[in-house]
């Protein structure tokens, strides 16, 4: 089970594994975005640009190994963030409201392909919430822990 | 963001430079793990690191766009 990382305290800092990851992925970027360049015409503007370096993304992004409803979980995931948000967004009722609207209009079959996207990411949202430390029982495993641990030395105490 | 000209660019050239320069990114990070190492900087890569593997690299660099592509390539770009 996929267990919410949490950010290391120095932010002024890269580790080397992210760096290279990274290096990686900007040459792949690089070479996906020629290609998809080369579709491009002269009259070609800034929207036709940015569906190139978006089509670009997504190629390296599935060639570095995301699947298709990885890939759109991503995206929709980035997608319901605010511009510029320095932290990631908390799971919240609100979030939790508006997803089952979304899936209302999914099984109605009226969901726009923006809001096929938001419930994408609403859902990776939602997945990681459930996924995190703080939801996971450690509560409760460590009350049997305990329990066990008790039980082991109550055992060897009575063997004496 | 600006918009480029008129002028057209062989999609071989533009390889060739996303190419080159991974090939610099790559030697640069190789070089500075490597100082790091040697000057005992308690694992952090620093900006002194980087700028001396950078000298390296940029050395290194010369000799891999020479050997990119093909003498005709090279006769016709000059």
């Amino acid at each position: 089970m996929p267990v919410k990382k949490q950010p290391d305290s120095n932010a002024s800092e890269l580790h080397e594994g992210a760096n290279d990851w990274f290096r990686q992925f900007l040459k792949h970027l690089e070479l996906f975005t020629v290609e998809t360049g080369r579709r491009l015409r002269s009259n070609s503007d800034s929207a036709d640009y940015q569906l190139a370096a978006m089509r670009a993304v997504k190629r390296t992004l599935l060639d570095a190994g995301m699947d298709n409803e990885g890939l759109q979980n991503l995206f929709g995931r980035v997608a319901i963030e605010g511009v510029g948000a320095s932290q990631s967004i908390q799971w919240n009722p609100e979030l939790n409201k508006r997803r089952f609207e979304l899936i209302d209009g999914d099984i109605q079959r009226i969901l726009t392909p923006a809001e096929q996207i938001e419930l994408a990411g609403l859902t990776q949202l939602m997945r990681e919430h459930v996924d995190s430390e703080k939801n996971l029982p450690f509560e409760g495993a460590r009350k049997l822990h305990r329990l066990l641990t008790d039980k082991d030395s109550e055992s060897a105490d009575s063997k004496q | 963001m600006d918009r480029g000209g008129s002028m057209r660019i062989q999609a071989e050239a533009a390889k060739a430079l996303a190419g080159w320069k991974a090939f610099f990114a790559e030697q640069v990070a190789i070089k500075a793990k490597e100082l790091a190492k040697a000057s005992d900087s308690s694992g952090l890569i620093t900006i002194a690191h980087y700028r001396e593997a950078a000298i390296l690299a940029a050395q290194a660099l010369g000799t891999e766009v020479y050997n990119t592509g093909s003498n005709d390539a090279r006769q016709e770009a000059a």
